[in-house]
């Protein structure tokens, strides 16, 4: 590797971003900068224009010039500061534009998830004046993959439609004037509607696709942008979601169409954070409680539906299976739990139909309506996890991975728990881990890693599944790695042998042999 | 007097120049280049000095952009060799810090520079041999050098553009480059980073 190399990857950690706080000191000093001095000096008064800019100029080039000299050596080096900063002060007057401008460049810096990934958003809804019976605040979780093909929430299993899904949206109009009369023409084919009809309607595309989807991030920048260009939007500072956070907003007036709505984004790094919808005022001033205000807690990568903690890696079909058959259990059951504390490990024993069943999950998971199950086989072996977590006193259902002795032992125990079933294919990232895990290598990084993705146990279960089922003829066909050497026939190894004999046949070979004795003899000496 | 609309909500596709004309009128405009810019120079800065560092100096440049908008040379539509010749001249100010950075990583494989944004322990306290020999060798390149080279490795800018940056002639740059690589080929060579500490500063 050459030296430049090396050197481009010098440090390639940090990030592509700009800071708050950098942004904040940059927009204090423009504001002071534009009160101070509201109107540029035209160009042509030589003197006003150059004598600041000189100066500083003259001593950026001094300081350079001299970096590695005396003059700063000598003297105390003091670092530069900022004019008048003060963290509290309001910057400059907030734009549509502007939030939008920021908002994609935001956006830009997102993530690109593949569309089968399945995302677990949690999110808040609040009503003013809910209905008797209904509470004021509602917090529920839902899955849902990220092309919006499959989604599942409250116990069942659903598609999207309507909107349209993740695969198609990288083909809308990336110019946000474009994407503008696109979007409203979702709403409002005719060519005969009004503009505060086509505002309202993009504004509510916008709104619905930034609230439910998670989008490519260009594509997530020009809804921004296209947001920015609709002539009636107003952007808002210092607003707050329903969960309390600092927020800005883009502002759909009022209008005889439309309740005056918001969509509120973070107020330091311009993520979504809600959607909200005042009450039609009738003409008298806005109230101040939202009417009803729907906000996103949290949007986290999982492995499948029912699994809350964060993993990049998508769930293979099988899990798919097991988690829809442990749904369809638990609907059948309507099991009667209150609402555990979420941290609660919960060990639960159910006799149905088919047997005895246990399941062991969070307390969080359960409010959210999903359990994990595994069959009768496989419980035992959840269920000594479980009692080692409790004498370990450690951070979840598993085991003290730390410890490759602790982890080989338990791997060991799931593996003679588990039925003879179907052989699941195992996630290649994870097929590393196991075979680490296995070995009881003193390696704490694969250790570490699972422990932090939380998906121990779910993982154990299915290498116990693998290991149970699998036979040779199950490697062979899943196109295990696994490299056999073939013994060639002795008359086909020629090549091998380091001295080259002339290739002849084998059969006439021996038959000449038999022929001459004499030759035989030669041969032989 | 304000010129219209049009003129004064520049299009995400204007040009620089544009911006920085249109900004002459209005300030505010100015964050259209901040926006835009920002983030490239806040890592090349980063890079050189450190989280702390680079907010202040991040925004200062701006700002001295900023007063210095009426300067600029409307014919160059990227502004990004003008900012980041701003940026080099401010890091200049601070060389000390960032000489105590390299020798901090060359000495204890530590970064203190990318410790912030690596999660996990292990590739904290692992950098490789190769990045300590290279920031010790990085630490004993001369001021003029060290500019030309990270601006080559880390800004997306040409050798004419970093010429501009730096206000030299594009051969000088190329000179420096080859003479700043077989200084840290050299030095890397027969370097031993722990061997740094009596190193007269």
């Amino acid at each position: 590797m050459n030296e430049m190399d090396l050197l481009t990857r010098f440090r390639a950690e940090v990030p592509l971003r700009v800071s708050p706080h950098a942004e904040e000191l940059f927009h204090a000093g423009i504001h002071d900068h534009s009160t101070e001095r509201p109107v540029a000096p035209p160009p042509r008064h030589l003197l006003a224009r150059i004598r600041t800019p000189w100066r500083l100029a003259i001593a950026a080039g001094l300081a350079a010039g001299l970096a590695a000299g005396l003059l700063i050596a000598v003297q105390p080096s003091r670092p530069p500061r900022p004019t008048a900063v003060q963290p509290s002060s309001p910057g400059p007057v907030l734009t549509a534009k502007l939030l939008a401008d920021r908002a994609a460049a935001a956006a830009l810096a997102g993530p690109t998830v593949p569309g089968g990934q399945w995302v677990y958003q949690r999110t808040l809804f609040y009503q003013a004046s809910a209905p008797a019976g209904m509470p004021a605040r509602l917090t529920q979780g839902s899955w849902e993959t990220a092309d919006g093909s499959l989604n599942y929430q409250a116990g069942a299993w659903g598609t999207v439609s309507g909107l349209p899904l993740y695969s198609t949206l990288g083909s809308l109009p990336r110019n946000p004037i474009a994407l503008d009369a696109y979007l409203a023409k979702l709403s409002y084919p005719n060519a005969n509607a009004t503009q505060v009809n086509k505002d309202v309607a993009d504004f509510g595309t916008i709104e619905e696709l930034l609230s439910n989807d998670i989008l490519p991030p260009s594509l997530n920048a020009e809804l921004y942008r296209a947001l920015g260009d609709i002539p009636t939007i107003q952007a808002k500072s210092h607003v707050t979601d329903a969960d309390g956070r600092a927020g800005v907003a883009f502002v759909l007036p009022e209008t005889s169409q439309s309740a005056n709505s918001e969509i509120i984004l973070d107020a330091s790094d311009y993520r979504y954070l809600a959607q909200a919808a005042w009450e039609p005022s009738n003409g008298s001033p806005n109230s101040a409680i939202p009417f009803q205000e729907t906000a996103v807690l949290t949007t986290t990568l999982v492995s499948g539906p029912g699994s809350v903690q964060a993993d990049s890696a998508p769930p293979s079909r099988a899990e798919l299976t097991v988690e829809k058959a442990a749904l369809a259990l638990l609907n059948n059951q309507k099991a009667g739990l209150g609402v555990p504390d979420p941290s609660q490990w919960i060990y639960r024993k159910l006799s149905t139909s088919g047997g005895t069943r246990e399941s062991l999950g969070q307390g969080r998971r359960y409010e959210a309506g999903v359990l994990r199950q595994w069959h009768a086989g496989d419980l035992r072996a959840v269920g000594e996890l479980r009692q080692r977590h409790q004498v370990a006193g450690g951070r979840g259902p598993g085991l003290h991975v730390d410890r490759p002795a602790d982890a080989g032992r338990a791997v060991a125990a799931v593996r003679s728990a588990a039925p003879a079933g179907q052989a699941q294919h195992l996630p290649r990232r994870l097929q590393r881990h196991s075979r680490l895990l296995q070995r009881g290598r003193r390696d704490r990084e694969p250790a570490q890693r699972l422990r932090r993705r939380g998906h121990l146990v779910a993982h154990l279960v299915l290498l116990a599944r693998r290991r149970a089922g699998s036979n040779g003829a199950e490697h062979h066909r899943r196109g295990w790695p696994r490299r056999r050497r073939v013994q060639l026939p002795v008359h086909r190894r020629r090549h091998r042998n380091p001295v080259r004999r002339p290739h002849v046949p084998v059969r006439r070979l021996r038959a000449e042999r038999r022929a001459d004795p004499a030759a035989r003899a030669g041969e032989r000496r | 007097m304000r010129t219209s609309k049009q003129h004064a909500v520049p299009d995400a596709d204007a040009d620089d120049a544009t911006v920085i004309e249109l900004s002459r009128l209005e300030p505010e405009q100015f964050t259209v280049l901040f926006l835009r810019h920002a983030p490239h120079i806040q890592r090349y800065v980063i890079r050189r000095l450190g989280t702390d560092a680079a907010d202040d100096i991040v925004a200062e440049r701006f700002l001295l952009a900023f007063r210095q908008r009426d300067r600029y040379d409307l014919a160059r539509a990227d502004a990004r060799p003008w900012l980041y010749g701003i940026a080099t001249n401010l890091i200049g100010r601070h060389w000390r810090a960032e000489i105590r950075l390299y020798r901090a990583l060359a000495l204890t494989g530590a970064d203190p520079v990318t410790e912030p944004f690596t999660d996990r322990v292990d590739d904290r306290v692992s950098a490789e041999v190769a990045s300590r020999q290279l920031a010790a060798a990085l630490a004993r390149l001369s001021a003029e050098l060290r500019d030309t080279m990270l601006l080559a490795a880390w800004s997306e800018l040409s050798y004419e553009q970093i010429a501009v940056a730096l206000g030299v002639p594009a051969g000088t740059v190329r000179s420096r480059l080859s003479r700043a690589r077989s200084k840290l080929r050299h030095t890397m060579g027969d370097i031993d980073p722990s061997a740094l500490a009596e190193e007269p500063q």
